[in-house]
């Protein structure tokens, strides 16, 4: 048994480059606070390990290739939570785009904000339009964060922009609509990746995510290293996608 | 027998813990200086102790060891100055020494988000509360310090209960319904009736030597300080997301929500004194 364990223990860079990798890969980044909880510390501390999960996780996408990183940080339902703690993911954005911004355009990635900017703190604002005016040439991973994002809300949003349009109900396809959302220069997800155990959309990419693969993990965000994408990638790359027809081979 | 609705037992709850807290209250308050610092030692060490209770969860909840001998500190202060060992100023300059340096040790050694408020909770709340609470002791100290905390602990009394009272009755209009749904602006101003009425009912039997406007205004003021103080910790609780206080004596609610309205009236009506009266 010990040695089929070790036999499978292959490093995942040849595992990986057998099959397809998925060129787009969005994260429902949960379990923060659960981590926090289990390793007896304060929320903060699970946000901000959190916050060290981003960059490690990035970075290793970005090396193996992948041309799209979506991470939902922040969904337009999370004010609800008690002010201590918004205000501690507002702060902890703001730090994490001050800082890391250069590091990321000397990786040659473009950052994009997904999501409403106006109930964002004006501080929070420009540092987040700062970062996609510095990066916006960049030609490697697009990287968009997902902060104050809701999939109905931005579904709305392209709706008044379509009406306000004037485009005739005949012209109105999905193509069409789709150029109206947020996401219109990035391609669908095709892998969503959600921590936390739990196995809900909670209103993220709605309307993007149709045939996206979905994979669950019971690993708590904090806890999600590059072992973990790893694991992601690989049950990926056995799925097989069908969009709806049959699959070829039968 | 019909069962008490949720607003009666919740007032008789409230006449029960102050007939019973009251006396204690004022027997340590007769008893004099050591026997009351003890009392308000140890309901200032309970307190914060319940005050960090409130932010489970949160870095402030770290500066647990230092607010808790920051606070204590102004209890034993406030006891030195009674005892006549220190002037009455050592009270201001550990105020302003302890914030100080407090402050310099959070900058140094906290990583708090959101840095600002992380900076109050965990600095002044517990200073807030060690403070307020040392002048007890410093105004059992004067020539008429029973009379003088007699009266501050019946105002609070007063309004609290007319502030209910009054809401139960004809409470319509909501303060601030986000932080806490249940004050009303009639309630409000009930408490503001029912407190400057017991100030000047309470003066009149214990004679305190103030005239009677002194004693009017005196009322006005600690009836809105103890009013914004019970307001100022549903906001806090309500920013940390807590619903309830704990309960850390069973039955008896949080101290803090006893104390909440008590800690600005403290203030006030000691210095209040040193400035008209004194």
């Amino acid at each position: 048994m010990a040695r089929i364990g070790f036999l499978r223990r292959t490093t995942g860079e040849q595992d990986l480059s057998k099959g397809t990798l998925p060129a787009h890969v969005a994260i429902i980044m949960d379990g923060n606070g659960r981590w926090a909880e289990t390793h007896h510390q304060p929320r903060e501390e699970g946000h901000r390990a959190g916050v060290g999960s981003v960059r490690s996780v990035v970075n290793y996408l970005a090396k193996h290739g992948i041309s799209y990183v979506t991470l939902f940080a922040f969904s337009t339902e999370n004010w609800s939570r008690p002010d201590w703690e918004v205000y501690t993911l507002l702060e902890l954005l703001t730090e994490a785009v001050r800082d890391e911004t250069s590091a990321l355009h000397e990786n040659n990635v473009k950052i994009l904000h997904l999501g409403r900017l106006d109930r964002l703190s004006s501080v929070l604002q420009n540092e987040i339009g700062r970062a996609i005016e510095i990066t916006k040439h960049n030609t490697g991973l697009t990287l968009s964060i997902a902060f104050d994002y809701g999939g109905r809300n931005e579904i709305v949003n392209a709706v008044r922009r379509v009406v306000a349009s004037g485009a005739s109900p005949s012209e109105i396809d999905e193509g069409f609509f789709a150029q109206y959302l947020q996401t219109t220069d990035i391609p669908d997800p095709d892998l969503i990746i959600r921590t936390g155990g739990e196995s809900r959309i909670s209103n993220f990419l709605l309307w993007q995510s149709a045939y996206s693969e979905f994979y669950t993990t019971q690993v708590h965000w904090p806890d999600f290293d590059e072992k973990e994408v790893e694991r992601a990638l690989e049950a990926f790359q056995v799925r097989k996608r069908r969009y709806g027809s049959l699959d070829s081979s039968h | 027998m019909a069962r008490l609705n949720k607003i009666e037992a919740h007032l008789c709850h409230r006449v029960f813990s102050a007939s019973i807290a009251l006396p204690i209250l004022f027997l340590f308050i007769l008893l004099g200086p050591p026997w009351l610092t003890v009392l308000v030692l140890v309901i200032t060490v309970l307190a914060a102790f319940e005050y960090y209770r409130l932010f489970r969860g949160t870095l402030v909840r770290k500066s647990l060891v230092p607010g808790l001998i920051l606070a204590v500190a102004f209890i034993v202060n406030s006891y030195f100055i009674s005892v006549g060992l220190l002037d009455e100023k050592s009270l201001l300059i550990l105020a302003t020494v302890g914030l100080s340096v407090a402050f310099i040790i959070f900058c140094l050694f906290n990583r708090t988000f959101p840095f600002s408020t992380g900076a109050l909770f965990s600095i002044a709340g517990p200073s807030y509360l060690g403070f307020a609470m040392a002048h007890i002791v410093l105004l059992r100290r004067l020539d008429d310090g029973t009379q003088w905390l007699a009266l501050t602990f019946l105002i609070v009394f007063g309004t609290d209960t007319a502030a209910f009272l009054g809401g139960r009755k004809f409470g319509k209009y909501r303060i601030a319904p986000r932080i806490s749904p249940n004050k009303t602006w009639e309630g409000a101003i009930a408490g503001l009736f029912g407190g400057v009425l017991v100030a000047i009912i309470t003066n009149f039997f214990i004679g305190l030597p103030i005239s009677i406007l002194q004693i009017f205004l005196l009322g006005v003021g600690a009836s809105l300080l103890a009013q914004g103080g019970d307001l100022a910790e549903s906001a806090m609780k309500r920013y940390v997301g807590v619903k309830d206080t704990g309960e850390l004596i069973p039955g008896h609610g949080g101290i803090l929500d006893r104390l909440d309205s008590v800690l600005p009236v403290l203030i006030l009506v000691y210095y209040a004194l040193h400035l008209v009266v004194m």
